[in-house]
């Protein structure tokens, strides 16, 4: 089980880039996921932000990212809880 | 005083389910004390390289726990460095003769893999990348797919470009028996397989495999070369950020060449006089990457490829890709034919060899160059 304490310690991490705006500069759709993320496809960009910095995200859209989209941080859940852990919260990544 | 590889042995890499961690290390141990003609009582220090051991087989006192049942005369540690742990024991063996701590090092790589499923084995190798990509639900093989789109959309790379290097690969491992896939493929099998992380394919991949590998390195004051002698001219590391979304360029692995740049310089001699390589192909963009960063052509025309051989064992890709083993087993290949004795597959040019072991997308890389005595 993933610890409470550990994600109330990284939560400010993990909302650091909601509501700031990038632009997708690579991306990729995992077909196997990994533990803890569903079966199903999804896809995740690599996003470079206004100051040149960059991180990575899950998109949101149901139609694929390209290269140049402009998009924006939404708050979205991360992981699929097991049953009784906490429900991870962060940004994944929305066309604007 | 001069350091050189006096014995080498890979044991076979697959799925192995009949084999544990501790009889893989085991094989892999004795096999290269029985090459290089040494007893346990003379190994001074045993390092092995592994990263999952805790992780999948619940053991991780590796260092202790080969020492002892290996019965050497000396110590034990463990190293880590992710997929560049078994570059990163070589390294260490390397400096504990260097400092004098020891003078015959039993360097051993290894990994078992098989024993969790591809879900749980895929995520606790994300322990190699950052936790801002973990939490993405990103795996490796999507870290690479990131690397691999921006190339390909930089320098109009296509996946047929890719695929060339998997079935060169893969023709190379069918002459390898200890290869995990010793069989051909076709670029229209790779570009027809399924999907793992969107530009790369199943065939793009190397597999979750088990297998380890052993050398016996010693230090020697004497300056005649005995025949099948290989000596280690260079031992270099470097490192970087673990995320890749904090690296300057997506377009190369600088760790890569600043640990390459740093082994020519203190081995004195340039890519152009290197005959053979052993680059970490965990990927096919990998690759490609690698023979760019190491040198061997400009950024940008890798994924053309180049006329020396690369990957004689058939590479991560189809040899097989035990993490912590690689490294070891990229040196034991390079060894084979720097003593000629690499049967079916021997290079006909193999003075001098280059090994090149990348750990997570980037994080760490080691490079090796040895020379053969023949």
């Amino acid at each position: 089980m993933r610890s409470p304490v550990k994600l109330w310690r990284e939560s400010q991490e993990r909302y650091r880039y909601l509501e700031e705006e990038g632009k997708v500069v690579s991306f990729t759709r995992i077909m196997e996921g990994v533990e803890g993320f569903g079966g199903r496809p999804y896809w995740v960009v690599l996003v470079e932000l206004g100051r040149g910095q960059r991180t990575v995200g899950q998109w949101v859209e149901e139609k694929e990212p390209k290269t140049g989209d402009k998009v924006i941080g939404v708050i979205r859940r991360l992981r699929e809880p097991r049953e009784q852990e906490v429900i991870e919260y962060g940004v994944k990544w929305k066309k604007l | 005083m001069k350091v050189i590889i006096a014995g080498s042995y890979q044991t076979r890499f697959g799925e192995l389910w009949e084999r544990s961690l501790l009889s893989l290390l085991m094989e892999a141990g004795q096999g290269a004390m029985k090459d290089a003609g040494v007893q346990a009582s003379e190994i001074d220090l045993v390092v092995v390289g592994n990263k999952l051991g805790g992780r999948i087989s619940e053991q991780d006192h590796l260092g202790a726990l080969m020492a002892d049942k290996l019965r050497v005369k000396g110590r034990g540690i463990r190293v880590e460095a992710a997929c560049a742990s078994g570059g990163i024991a070589v390294h260490q063996a390397v400096q504990a003769i260097k400092t004098g701590e020891a003078e015959t090092v039993l360097v051993l790589g290894g990994e078992k893999m098989t024993d969790k499923n591809n879900g749980v084995v895929g995520a606790a190798l994300m322990g190699a990348a950052s936790e801002e990509e973990r939490r993405t639900g990103l795996s490796f093989v999507g870290l690479y797919a990131l690397m691999a789109r921006a190339y390909m959309e930089k320098f109009g790379a296509r996946r047929r470009d890719l695929a060339k290097v998997a079935v060169k690969n893969h023709k190379q491992a069918s002459l390898n028996p200890k290869a995990q896939f010793p069989r051909e493929i076709t670029e229209e099998m790779a570009l027809k397989a399924i999907m793992v992380a969107e530009p790369l394919g199943l065939f793009d991949c190397s597999p979750i495999s088990d297998g380890a590998a052993g050398l016996v390195v010693r230090g020697v004051k004497t300056k005649k070369a005995g025949k099948r002698e290989v000596e280690i001219l260079a031992s270099e590391i470097a490192t970087d950020s673990l995320g890749l979304n904090e690296r300057e360029s997506l377009l190369e692995i600088k760790a890569t060449k600043e640990a390459a740049g740093r082994a020519y310089v203190s081995a004195g001699v340039g890519p152009e006089e290197i005959d053979i390589m052993e680059v970490h192909d965990c990927f096919t963009i990998a690759e490609i990457l690698a023979l760019e960063d190491l040198g061997f052509c400009k950024k940008g025309e890798g994924f053309k490829g180049i006329d020396k051989p690369v990957n004689l064992s058939g590479g991560l890709k189809a040899c097989g890709h035990p993490v912590g083993a690689t490294g070891v087993k990229q040196m034991v290949e390079l060894t084979h034919h720097l003593r000629r004795e690499a049967g079916e597959r021997q290079a006909d040019k193999a003075d001098m060899g280059l090994a090149h072991n990348v750990g997570g997308t980037g994080g760490t890389a080691v490079v090796h160059i040895l020379k053969g005595s023949i």
